[in-house]
């Protein structure tokens, strides 16, 4: 049997019409961390509410240390730890009344509950600030609270959903720091969404991409960048003409290339182009075989066909590039 | 065990979160009772009082059938008919009525020899000071057939020791062909004319009438006040004040995800929405027992007697207001709702119920507010002197409302 802590099947959860998640399957081996990697909206926390007992699924199930979270909610959620997008403190209590609150929840009493809270505290770098009210923290210390309280029941798996937010980047590093602590040093596994694909090209061992409830592509992050081959070149041009189109995708060192509308979305012709600096332009997205020749071809063609080029980008091979790539549009605008 | 754990651990929680909303705890505390203050001094003795007696007719005759019917019609009484004196005797011993009427047989005799008779009033020896409103009350009402009886008793005692004392001599009466007994029946017959008619203006004018009076400093307390109506009525109102907090509250937890991460522990919603209820159940509690005790310290009005029924009935308030504003705190989805429906709802409730002035209710839907049974509870206690059998009801329909409401609570909750 694999070591696996979490099996998603098939996960859907539906909003009247609106299908906020759609057909989610991934497993999270024992020990990994797991990054859900998306933009707004794209169903990261609504399929962290399915598996950790928060939200029924509309279909589909999922297992976590071999139980199911529907039909054993309370053992379940005995063994996880969850972070959630909201501060989901006490903003008049102070930092340790927080997590004592959520520890004694959990069951934990008098000098074990105490010892724990200190524990996570310390783990977090807050314990000279814990007897101070919420409220009066930085957005970073809301953060690390919000992560202490995730952990004050020991939890095999940890879900963090977007835990760097609105925080300072000294903050951002310890937060980091302690994900990468508890994973290495306490065997923890981890599920981590985030928008921001440093974070999880840094942290993740394994990146599902998730775009508009669908998950469109999982692997090591390494792999993913690797999929873009020699490199994605974004070419701006007065209009979205086919010919053009297609005559950059039978250039040799080319090995696509397309026009990427707002949002992806395929619009009519004319309004396939995007209003830049009062300047109408359509990008043309161009995936290459070897970057450096490919750019080479592609300004010989405009030169020789009498193009305009508005504007020129080879873009770093990272997620976002992928992300892109994949779904022709940003994580964030 | 652990669930038992867990709601004290949300109790404590929400005590803390909520304590930082100072200006809800002066609405809820003092200005009860600065609307008591100020209603009770602008509109005075404006209740109608009433006193739960029992009434039991021992008399053959005509005069026992009179007075029943008189205490019938008298507004202040709230009669209960018992077939014997002894039974009225061991009920108002046991405290159910603070009073028992006794018309004793053979009083329609018993008038009309020298000796008289008397109309028995069996009190409540730990309430002998209210019973004095109830003498007060009976003689209000039998006042013309007593003054009837005693005219005709003395008119016919008169005639038989001694015609003289009307100046006749039976001779003279005899000269000019009238009997005696015709004469007495005429005299009979003009004096009480004369007198009845005197005792009817008595009763039409209140300057003789014998008049219900709330308690000076000197004379012992008589009759129940504005202040029993006024004292529950704005308790229960501003109590329902928490409703809001606990919908501000609940909604901050909600947008603030704390209830997510709440119900990512194994946590169950009856354990934490108990948690939150119970305070403000107790802090309605607490309000009751202060601005009913500051109350009767200022405006010097009865408790009553019954403590057990008054502790059980401020309890089974306290979870009527607790589990009616849990109810409300979760149905409440956004932050206008929660600053405009707790309130409204609250003073739409105390208008129906007739917690704002006794006078204003709307009958057919006062009964459907927590506020009109636990005013009517207290009223029993304080106002009528009753126990805890007159406000078994009361109790009953507190703590049904209070379970309904907190179970539609727990059903409808959602914490996402
Ligand atoms: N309670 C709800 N009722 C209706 N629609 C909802 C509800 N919760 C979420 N949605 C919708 O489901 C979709 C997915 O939302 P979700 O919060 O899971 O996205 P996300 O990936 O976490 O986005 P973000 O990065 O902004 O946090 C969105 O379109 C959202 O509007
Ligand atoms: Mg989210």
């Amino acid at each position: 049997m694999p070591a696996s802590i979490l099996e998603a099947h098939n996960l859907v959860k539906k909003y009247g019409d609106l299908v906020a998640v759609n057909d989610v399957s991934f497993t999270i081996e024992e020990g990994e961390i797991f990054g859900l990697l998306g933009p707004n909206g794209a169903g990261k926390s609504t399929t962290i509410s399915m598996l950790s007992g928060l939200l029924p699924p509309t279909n589909g199930n999922a297992i976590i240390a071999g139980l199911d979270v529907v039909r054993e909610t309370a053992k379940v959620k005995q063994m996880i730890g969850v972070a959630p997008q909201e501060l989901a403190l006490y903003p008049t209590l102070t930092g340790r009344e927080n997590v004592r609150f959520f520890g004694e929840l959990y069951g934990l009493r008098g000098g074990a509950l105490s010892e724990r809270v200190d524990e996570v505290l310390g783990y977090v770098g807050m314990l000279e600030r814990a007897n101070d009210r919420v409220q009066t923290y930085s957005g970073g210390m809301k953060r690390r609270i919000n992560l202490a309280a995730a952990l004050v029941n020991h939890p095999r798996l940890l879900f963090l959903d977007e835990p760097t937010v609105g925080v300072d980047p000294q903050s951002r590093n310890h937060i980091f720091e302690s994900v990468e602590r508890l994973n290495r040093e306490q065997g923890v596994s981890i599920l981590y969404t985030t928008h921001y694909m440093e974070e999880a090209e840094r942290l993740c061992h394994r990146v599902g991409i998730i775009d508009r409830g669908r998950l469109i592509a999982l692997d090591t992050p390494r792999r993913l960048i690797e999929s873009l081959g020699g490199g994605v070149i974004q070419l701006g041009l007065p209009t979205a003409d086919e010919s053009v189109r297609s005559a950059v995708a039978a250039l040799p060192a080319v090995r696509a290339a397309s026009f990427l509308t707002p949002e992806g979305a395929s619009l009519p012709e004319a309004d396939r182009t995007s209003a830049t600096g009062g300047q109408r332009k359509a990008i043309l997205k161009i995936e290459a075989v070897h970057s450096n020749e490919a750019l080479l071809q592609v300004l010989h063609y405009c030169n020789e066909a009498k193009l305009q080029i508005l504007s020129l980008d080879l873009l770093e091979p990272n997620l976002e590039t992928v992300f892109l790539n994949l779904t022709g549009k940003s994580l964030r605008d | 065990m652990n669930a038992l754990q867990q709601i004290w651990t949300v109790m404590r929680k929400e005590i803390k979160v909520a304590a930082e909303f100072r200006g809800q705890w002066l609405n809820v505390f003092l200005t009860p009772l600065a609307f008591i203050a100020v209603m009770g001094v602008t509109f005075g003795d404006g209740g109608a009082p009433t006193a739960a007696v029992y009434l039991v007719n021992e008399d053959e005759g005509r005069l026992g059938r009179q007075i029943v019917s008189a205490l019938r019609n008298e507004p202040t009484l709230d009669l209960e008919i018992l077939p014997s004196r002894s039974e009225a005797d061991r009920l108002v011993g046991e405290g159910r009525r603070m009073a028992a009427i006794v018309i004793p047989s053979g009083l329609s005799e018993a008038v009309l020899t020298e000796q008289g008779g008397a109309i028995e009033v069996i009190v409540d020896p730990a309430r002998a000071q209210s019973a004095g409103v109830v003498l007060g009350q009976v003689q209000a009402a039998t006042a013309p057939m007593l003054i009837d009886a005693e005219v005709e008793r003395g008119v016919r005692t008169a005639f038989n020791t001694a015609p003289e004392t009307f100046g006749f001599e039976a001779a003279d009466l005899e000269a000019l062909g009238v009997d005696l007994e015709t004469v007495e029946r005429f005299l009979t017959a003009a004096i009480r004319g004369v007198v009845s008619s005197q005792v009817q203006d008595a009763i039409d004018d209140p300057l003789v009438r014998i008049e219900l009076k709330p308690a000076s400093d000197a004379a012992p307390r008589q009759a129940p006040t504005i202040f029993d109506y006024l004292t529950p009525g704005y308790s229960v109102f501003f109590a329902f004040f928490l409703m809001g907090l606990m919908a501000e509250i609940i909604y901050e937890e909600r947008v603030g995800g704390a209830l997510r991460r709440i119900f990512t522990l194994p946590v169950g919603k009856a354990s934490f929405l108990l948690g939150k209820m119970l305070p403000y159940a107790l802090i309605a509690m607490l309000q009751i027992v202060v601005v009913f005790g500051v109350s009767s310290l200022l405006f010097n009005f009865d408790l009553g007697d019954a403590p057990l029924a008054f502790t059980l009935l401020v309890v089974a308030t306290g979870l009527a207001v607790g589990g009616l504003s849990i109810l409300v705190a979760v149905l409440i989805r956004s932050e206008g709702q929660a600053n405009s429906i707790p309130s409204l709802l609250a003073v739409v409730m105390a208008a129906v119920s007739g917690a704002l002035f006794p006078s204003i209710q709307l009958p057919a839907l006062a009964q459907l507010t927590p506020h009109y049974w636990a005013i009517q509870g207290f009223l029993s206690i304080t106002a009528l002197g009753g126990g805890l059998t007159d406000v078994a009801l009361h109790l009953c329909v507190l703590l049904a409302v209070a379970v309904t409401t907190f179970a539609v609570a727990v059903w409808r909750f959602q914490p996402t």
